[in-house]
Protein backbone atom coordinates (compact mmCIF):
# COMPACT_ATOMS: atom_id res chain seq x y z
CA UNK A 1 0.00 0.00 0.00
CA UNK A 2 1.17 3.49 -1.06
CA UNK A 3 0.18 6.87 0.50
CA UNK A 4 0.42 9.89 -1.43
CA UNK A 5 0.11 13.51 0.25
CA UNK A 6 -1.16 16.24 -1.85
CA UNK A 7 -0.21 19.94 -1.93
CA UNK A 8 -3.03 20.37 0.09
CA UNK A 9 -2.74 18.05 2.28
CA UNK A 10 -5.45 15.04 1.58
CA UNK A 11 -4.00 11.54 1.51
CA UNK A 12 -4.33 8.74 -0.48
CA UNK A 13 -4.10 5.22 -0.29
CA UNK A 14 -3.56 3.29 -3.44
CA UNK A 15 -2.11 -0.53 -4.30
CA UNK A 16 1.39 -0.51 -5.39
CA UNK A 17 0.35 -2.03 -9.06
CA UNK A 18 -2.03 1.55 -9.02
CA UNK A 19 0.83 3.37 -8.06
CA UNK A 20 2.91 1.87 -10.61
CA UNK A 21 1.16 3.49 -13.50
CA UNK A 22 2.20 7.13 -12.40
CA UNK A 23 5.64 6.84 -13.36
CA UNK A 24 7.27 9.63 -11.39
CA UNK A 25 5.70 7.95 -8.09
CA UNK A 26 7.25 4.84 -9.32
CA UNK A 27 10.76 6.11 -9.77
CA UNK A 28 10.27 7.95 -6.32
CA UNK A 29 9.39 4.17 -4.55
CA UNK A 30 12.26 2.66 -6.29
CA UNK A 31 14.79 5.49 -4.85
CA UNK A 32 13.54 5.72 -1.33
CA UNK A 33 10.02 6.42 -0.12
CA UNK A 34 8.94 2.60 -0.18
CA UNK A 35 7.45 3.20 3.22
CA UNK A 36 6.71 6.42 3.92
CA UNK A 37 3.92 9.15 2.83
CA UNK A 38 4.62 10.47 -0.72
CA UNK A 39 4.32 14.12 -1.28
CA UNK A 40 2.95 15.34 -4.24
CA UNK A 41 3.14 18.94 -3.90
CA UNK A 42 2.42 20.21 -7.78
CA UNK A 43 -0.99 18.62 -7.40
CA UNK A 44 -4.28 19.94 -5.52
CA UNK A 45 -6.58 16.65 -3.57
CA UNK A 46 -9.20 17.25 -6.00
CA UNK A 47 -6.98 16.64 -9.41
CA UNK A 48 -5.33 13.60 -7.70
CA UNK A 49 -7.83 12.08 -7.02
CA UNK A 50 -9.48 12.14 -10.31
CA UNK A 51 -6.00 11.07 -11.17
CA UNK A 52 -6.37 7.93 -8.93
CA UNK A 53 -9.70 7.30 -10.33
CA UNK A 54 -8.28 7.03 -13.75
CA UNK A 55 -5.34 4.77 -13.05
CA UNK A 56 -7.65 2.32 -11.03
CA UNK A 57 -9.73 2.12 -13.72
CA UNK A 58 -7.25 1.14 -16.64
CA UNK A 59 -4.94 -0.96 -14.14
CA UNK A 60 -8.06 -2.95 -13.02
CA UNK A 61 -9.09 -3.10 -17.05
CA UNK A 62 -5.81 -4.42 -18.11
CA UNK A 63 -6.01 -6.98 -14.75
CA UNK A 64 -9.43 -8.46 -15.97
CA UNK A 65 -9.44 -8.12 -19.60
CA UNK A 66 -7.82 -11.76 -19.15
CA UNK A 67 -10.60 -13.24 -16.94
CA UNK A 68 -14.16 -10.97 -18.06
CA UNK A 69 -13.01 -9.35 -20.81
CA UNK A 70 -13.63 -5.43 -20.57
CA UNK A 71 -14.01 -4.80 -23.91
CA UNK A 72 -11.88 -1.68 -25.93
CA UNK A 73 -15.53 -0.22 -26.15
CA UNK A 74 -16.58 -0.19 -22.83
CA UNK A 75 -12.94 1.28 -22.17
CA UNK A 76 -13.53 4.00 -24.29
CA UNK A 77 -16.88 4.90 -23.47
CA UNK A 78 -15.88 5.25 -19.35
CA UNK A 79 -13.14 7.56 -20.90
CA UNK A 80 -15.56 10.11 -22.42
CA UNK A 81 -17.49 10.21 -19.45
CA UNK A 82 -14.31 10.78 -17.26
CA UNK A 83 -13.22 13.95 -19.58
CA UNK A 84 -16.37 15.44 -18.89
CA UNK A 85 -15.07 18.39 -17.04
CA UNK A 86 -14.83 22.22 -16.95
CA UNK A 87 -11.81 24.24 -18.76
CA UNK A 88 -9.67 24.71 -15.19
CA UNK A 89 -10.05 21.12 -14.33
CA UNK A 90 -9.03 19.70 -17.37
CA UNK A 91 -5.72 22.13 -17.40
CA UNK A 92 -5.16 20.81 -14.23
CA UNK A 93 -5.17 17.19 -15.19
CA UNK A 94 -3.03 17.99 -17.99
CA UNK A 95 -0.17 19.26 -15.65
CA UNK A 96 -0.84 16.51 -12.84
CA UNK A 97 -0.61 13.60 -15.82
CA UNK A 98 2.40 15.55 -17.41
CA UNK A 99 4.15 15.81 -13.62
CA UNK A 100 3.09 12.53 -12.56
CA UNK A 101 4.01 11.01 -16.14
CA UNK A 102 1.04 9.00 -17.02
CA UNK A 103 1.26 8.96 -20.91
CA UNK A 104 -1.91 7.14 -21.38
CA UNK A 105 -3.92 10.17 -19.27
CA UNK A 106 -1.58 12.59 -20.83
CA UNK A 107 -2.70 11.48 -24.52
CA UNK A 108 -6.38 11.12 -23.61
CA UNK A 109 -6.40 14.69 -22.04
CA UNK A 110 -4.16 15.84 -25.04
CA UNK A 111 -6.64 14.83 -27.37
CA UNK A 112 -9.29 15.95 -25.88
CA UNK A 113 -8.25 19.98 -25.81
CA UNK A 114 -7.09 19.38 -29.37
CA UNK A 115 -10.55 18.42 -30.36
CA UNK A 116 -12.02 21.43 -28.36
CA UNK A 117 -9.96 23.65 -30.32
CA UNK A 118 -10.51 22.30 -33.52
CA UNK A 119 -13.17 24.40 -35.77
CA UNK A 120 -13.06 27.13 -32.87
CA UNK A 121 -11.78 30.93 -34.30
CA UNK A 122 -8.77 32.40 -33.08
CA UNK A 123 -10.61 34.77 -30.97
CA UNK A 124 -12.16 31.80 -29.13
CA UNK A 125 -8.45 30.14 -28.90
CA UNK A 126 -7.33 33.08 -26.95
CA UNK A 127 -10.34 33.51 -24.65
CA UNK A 128 -9.22 29.50 -23.59
CA UNK A 129 -5.58 30.32 -23.12
CA UNK A 130 -6.10 34.04 -21.80
CA UNK A 131 -3.92 34.77 -24.58
CA UNK A 132 -3.40 38.85 -25.42
CA UNK A 133 -3.64 39.36 -28.75
CA UNK A 134 -0.43 41.30 -30.35
CA UNK A 135 -0.59 42.07 -33.73
CA UNK A 136 -1.85 44.63 -35.05
CA UNK A 137 -5.13 44.66 -37.19
CA UNK A 138 -2.76 44.67 -40.24
CA UNK A 139 -0.91 42.16 -39.58
CA UNK A 140 -3.29 40.30 -38.82
CA UNK A 141 -5.05 40.51 -42.03
CA UNK A 142 -1.71 39.17 -43.58
CA UNK A 143 -1.67 36.28 -42.03
CA UNK A 144 -5.05 35.12 -42.61
CA UNK A 145 -4.11 36.48 -47.11
CA UNK A 146 -0.90 34.08 -46.76
CA UNK A 147 -3.22 30.96 -45.71
CA UNK A 148 -6.34 32.40 -46.90
CA UNK A 149 -7.59 28.59 -48.13
CA UNK A 150 -7.45 27.52 -44.49
CA UNK A 151 -9.47 30.19 -43.37
CA UNK A 152 -12.59 29.09 -45.97
CA UNK B 1 -3.69 29.11 -17.30
CA UNK B 2 -0.76 29.17 -19.28
CA UNK B 3 -0.13 25.39 -20.00
CA UNK B 4 3.83 24.70 -20.81
CA UNK B 5 5.58 24.62 -24.37
CA UNK B 6 5.98 21.00 -24.42
CA UNK B 7 2.18 20.19 -23.55
CA UNK B 8 1.08 22.71 -25.93
CA UNK B 9 3.01 21.15 -28.68
CA UNK B 10 1.72 17.67 -27.51
CA UNK B 11 -1.92 18.99 -28.46
CA UNK B 12 -1.12 21.22 -31.47
CA UNK B 13 0.41 18.13 -32.65
CA UNK B 14 -2.88 16.43 -32.90
CA UNK B 15 -4.63 19.03 -35.28
CA UNK B 16 -4.70 18.88 -39.19
CA UNK B 17 -2.77 21.08 -41.17
CA UNK B 18 -5.91 23.88 -41.67
CA UNK B 19 -6.76 24.34 -38.34
CA UNK B 20 -2.83 24.84 -37.47
CA UNK B 21 -2.88 27.90 -40.33
CA UNK B 22 -5.60 29.40 -38.50
CA UNK B 23 -3.66 29.16 -35.41
CA UNK B 24 -0.66 30.76 -36.63
CA UNK B 25 -3.18 34.77 -35.82
CA UNK B 26 -3.55 33.46 -32.79
CA UNK B 27 -0.59 35.64 -30.91
CA UNK B 28 3.31 36.45 -32.08
CA UNK B 29 4.53 33.48 -30.01
CA UNK B 30 2.25 31.02 -31.60
CA UNK B 31 3.07 32.19 -35.19
CA UNK B 32 7.17 31.43 -34.76
CA UNK B 33 5.90 27.74 -32.91
CA UNK B 34 4.06 26.55 -35.63
CA UNK B 35 6.53 27.53 -38.18
CA UNK B 36 8.82 26.12 -36.38
CA UNK B 37 11.03 23.23 -38.32
CA UNK B 38 11.03 21.22 -34.66
CA UNK B 39 7.24 21.75 -34.36
CA UNK B 40 6.60 21.19 -37.97
CA UNK B 41 8.68 17.78 -37.69
CA UNK B 42 6.62 16.62 -34.47
CA UNK B 43 3.75 17.26 -35.89
CA UNK B 44 4.63 15.39 -39.33
CA UNK B 45 5.80 12.28 -37.37
CA UNK B 46 2.23 12.26 -35.26
CA UNK B 47 0.30 12.82 -38.40
CA UNK B 48 2.02 9.86 -40.11
CA UNK B 49 0.96 7.72 -37.68
CA UNK B 50 -2.66 8.56 -37.91
CA UNK B 51 -4.78 5.79 -39.88
CA UNK B 52 -5.91 8.28 -42.36
CA UNK B 53 -3.90 10.81 -44.37
CA UNK B 54 -4.37 12.56 -47.20
CA UNK B 55 -2.80 15.60 -49.08
CA UNK B 56 -4.78 18.45 -48.34
CA UNK B 57 -5.22 20.20 -51.64
CA UNK B 58 -6.62 23.66 -51.54
CA UNK B 59 -8.83 24.45 -54.40
CA UNK B 60 -10.03 28.31 -55.10
CA UNK B 61 -13.87 26.70 -56.49
CA UNK B 62 -15.15 24.23 -58.02
CA UNK B 63 -12.65 24.35 -60.69
CA UNK B 64 -9.42 22.31 -61.20
CA UNK B 65 -6.54 23.85 -58.72
CA UNK B 66 -4.75 26.41 -61.13
CA UNK B 67 -1.12 24.71 -60.60
CA UNK B 68 0.76 27.61 -62.09
CA UNK B 69 -0.51 30.52 -60.26
CA UNK B 70 0.48 29.00 -57.09
CA UNK B 71 3.92 28.23 -58.44
CA UNK B 72 4.15 31.49 -60.11
CA UNK B 73 4.74 29.74 -63.58
CA UNK B 74 2.69 29.70 -66.57
CA UNK B 75 0.75 26.32 -66.27
CA UNK B 76 0.89 25.16 -70.13
CA UNK B 77 4.69 24.93 -68.96
CA UNK B 78 4.46 22.76 -66.08
CA UNK B 79 5.31 18.70 -67.02
CA UNK B 80 4.05 16.96 -64.75
CA UNK B 81 3.86 15.95 -60.34
CA UNK B 82 6.97 13.75 -60.52
CA UNK B 83 6.79 12.55 -56.88
CA UNK B 84 5.38 13.48 -53.49
CA UNK B 85 6.62 12.83 -50.25
CA UNK B 86 5.09 13.53 -46.84
CA UNK B 87 2.77 16.23 -48.57
CA UNK B 88 5.48 18.30 -50.81
CA UNK B 89 5.09 17.57 -54.27
CA UNK B 90 7.85 17.78 -56.85
CA UNK B 91 7.61 19.33 -59.99
CA UNK B 92 8.98 19.49 -63.18
CA UNK B 93 8.60 22.59 -65.39
CA UNK B 94 9.66 23.72 -68.87
CA UNK B 95 11.84 26.97 -69.64
CA UNK B 96 13.20 28.13 -72.40
CA UNK B 97 16.96 29.54 -72.18
CA UNK B 98 18.85 32.11 -74.55
CA UNK B 99 22.38 29.28 -74.39
CA UNK B 100 20.36 26.22 -75.50
CA UNK B 101 18.26 25.44 -78.61
CA UNK B 102 15.46 23.27 -76.85
CA UNK B 103 14.04 24.09 -73.71
CA UNK B 104 15.55 22.88 -70.52
CA UNK B 105 13.61 21.37 -67.37
CA UNK B 106 13.89 22.24 -63.45
CA UNK B 107 12.27 21.31 -60.54
CA UNK B 108 10.36 22.83 -57.93
CA UNK B 109 9.58 21.66 -54.49
CA UNK B 110 5.87 22.83 -53.64
CA UNK B 111 3.92 22.87 -50.05
CA UNK B 112 0.49 22.82 -51.02
CA UNK B 113 -0.13 23.53 -47.31
CA UNK B 114 1.71 26.74 -46.48
CA UNK B 115 2.27 27.59 -50.42
CA UNK B 116 5.96 28.23 -49.64
CA UNK B 117 8.11 26.98 -53.06
CA UNK B 118 11.93 25.86 -53.59
CA UNK B 119 12.95 26.13 -56.83
CA UNK B 120 16.00 23.23 -56.90
CA UNK B 121 18.95 24.56 -59.03
CA UNK B 122 19.24 22.64 -62.44
CA UNK B 123 21.97 19.66 -62.49
CA UNK B 124 23.81 19.74 -65.37
CA UNK B 125 23.22 20.02 -68.98
CA UNK B 126 23.26 16.12 -70.81
CA UNK B 127 21.94 15.17 -73.31
CA UNK B 128 19.54 12.23 -72.34
CA UNK B 129 17.51 8.90 -73.98
CA UNK B 130 15.09 9.04 -70.91
CA UNK B 131 15.23 10.38 -67.32
CA UNK B 132 13.65 9.12 -63.93
CA UNK B 133 13.47 10.92 -60.32
CA UNK B 134 12.76 10.30 -57.06
CA UNK B 135 11.62 12.19 -54.23
CA UNK B 136 12.03 11.03 -50.91
CA UNK B 137 12.80 11.83 -46.93
CA UNK B 138 16.43 9.92 -45.83
CA UNK B 139 15.83 10.09 -41.94
CA UNK B 140 19.49 9.25 -41.36
CA UNK B 141 20.56 12.62 -43.14
CA UNK B 142 17.27 14.46 -41.71
CA UNK B 143 17.30 16.16 -45.09
CA UNK B 144 14.59 15.38 -48.63
CA UNK B 145 16.69 14.11 -50.98
CA UNK B 146 16.49 13.88 -55.11
CA UNK B 147 17.81 11.31 -57.41
CA UNK B 148 18.28 11.46 -60.90
CA UNK B 149 18.95 8.47 -63.19
CA UNK B 150 19.86 9.33 -66.80
CA UNK B 151 20.10 7.73 -69.52
CA UNK B 152 22.38 9.06 -71.56
CA UNK B 153 22.03 9.63 -75.58
CA UNK B 154 25.38 10.47 -76.92
CA UNK B 155 26.63 6.83 -75.86
CA UNK B 156 25.04 4.08 -73.94
CA UNK B 157 25.66 5.15 -70.44
CA UNK B 158 24.01 6.33 -67.35
CA UNK B 159 24.49 8.37 -64.57
CA UNK B 160 22.90 8.99 -61.07
CA UNK B 161 22.48 12.63 -59.72
CA UNK B 162 21.81 13.00 -56.22
CA UNK B 163 20.46 16.78 -54.40
CA UNK B 164 21.93 17.33 -51.34
CA UNK B 165 21.31 19.88 -48.73
CA UNK B 166 24.11 22.19 -49.58
CA UNK B 167 21.77 22.76 -52.86
CA UNK B 168 23.85 21.07 -54.86
CA UNK B 169 23.89 17.86 -57.22
CA UNK B 170 26.46 15.35 -56.86
CA UNK B 171 27.09 12.31 -59.39
CA UNK B 172 27.28 9.45 -57.58
CA UNK B 173 27.45 6.55 -60.39
CA UNK B 174 28.83 7.43 -64.02
CA UNK B 175 28.34 3.68 -65.81
CA UNK B 176 28.88 2.68 -69.48
CA UNK B 177 25.36 0.40 -69.33
CA UNK B 178 22.44 1.86 -70.10
CA UNK B 179 20.10 1.32 -67.40
CA UNK B 180 16.63 2.81 -67.87
CA UNK B 181 14.74 3.46 -64.26
CA UNK B 182 10.76 3.29 -64.96
CA UNK B 183 8.02 3.08 -63.40
CA UNK B 184 7.20 4.30 -59.52
CA UNK B 185 9.20 4.57 -57.04
CA UNK B 186 8.68 2.58 -53.50
CA UNK B 187 10.97 4.47 -50.59
CA UNK B 188 10.99 1.88 -48.25
CA UNK B 189 13.14 2.17 -44.98
CA UNK B 190 15.27 4.26 -46.34
CA UNK B 191 15.99 2.52 -49.92
CA UNK B 192 14.52 3.31 -53.29
CA UNK B 193 12.83 0.44 -54.98
CA UNK B 194 12.11 0.90 -58.60
CA UNK B 195 12.44 -1.50 -61.73
CA UNK B 196 15.74 -0.93 -63.31
CA UNK B 197 15.79 -2.41 -67.29
CA UNK B 198 18.89 -2.45 -68.91
CA UNK B 199 18.87 -1.56 -73.08
CA UNK B 200 21.84 -2.09 -75.28
CA UNK B 201 21.71 -2.64 -78.84
CA UNK B 202 23.84 -5.81 -78.63
CA UNK B 203 20.92 -7.27 -76.24
CA UNK B 204 18.99 -9.69 -77.83
CA UNK B 205 16.32 -9.42 -75.23
CA UNK B 206 15.41 -6.57 -72.33
CA UNK B 207 16.45 -7.68 -68.73
CA UNK B 208 14.59 -6.50 -66.40
CA UNK B 209 14.44 -6.62 -62.91
CA UNK B 210 13.36 -4.84 -59.62
CA UNK B 211 16.74 -3.36 -57.60
CA UNK B 212 16.87 -2.03 -53.78
CA UNK B 213 18.87 1.16 -54.73
CA UNK B 214 19.82 2.32 -51.22
CA UNK B 215 20.02 6.10 -50.59
CA UNK B 216 23.56 6.34 -49.47
CA UNK B 217 26.55 4.30 -49.81
CA UNK B 218 24.31 1.89 -50.69
CA UNK B 219 23.26 4.10 -54.01
CA UNK B 220 26.51 3.76 -55.62
CA UNK B 221 26.89 0.09 -55.00
CA UNK B 222 23.93 -1.27 -55.99
CA UNK B 223 23.37 0.37 -59.16
CA UNK B 224 27.13 0.03 -59.91
CA UNK B 225 26.51 -3.69 -59.23
CA UNK B 226 24.01 -4.16 -61.10
CA UNK B 227 25.18 -1.90 -64.30
CA UNK B 228 28.32 -3.91 -64.05
CA UNK B 229 27.02 -7.35 -64.35
CA UNK B 230 25.31 -5.84 -67.12
CA UNK B 231 28.44 -5.07 -69.14
CA UNK B 232 29.69 -8.20 -67.80
CA UNK B 233 26.88 -10.54 -68.77
CA UNK B 234 26.97 -9.27 -72.40
CA UNK B 235 30.84 -9.56 -73.05
CA UNK B 236 30.03 -13.10 -72.34
CA UNK B 237 27.73 -12.91 -75.26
Amino acid sequence: MITLRSSDGETFDLDEVVAVELLTIKNMMEDCCADSVIPVPNVEGKILAKVIEYCKKHVKSTAMAEEHAISDADLKAWDSDFIKLDQATLFDLIMAANYLDIKSLLDLLCQTVADMIKGKSPEEIRKIFNIKNDFTPEEEKEIRRENQWAFE
Amino acid sequence: MNLPEEILEKILSRLPTKSLLQLRCVCKTWRTWISHPLFVKTHLRFQLELPEMGLLYPRKSDHDLDLGSHLGISSENIVAILDSCHGLLCIVYRFHSDHFPKPLQELILWNPCTGQCNHIPSPVFVSYKSYWFCFFYDSDADDYKIVRILTLQTMDGTRVDVFLKSNEWRTVVETHASVIASGSAIHFNGNIHCELKAETSWLISTMSKVVAVGNKNNLTRTVRNYADSIVLHTKEL
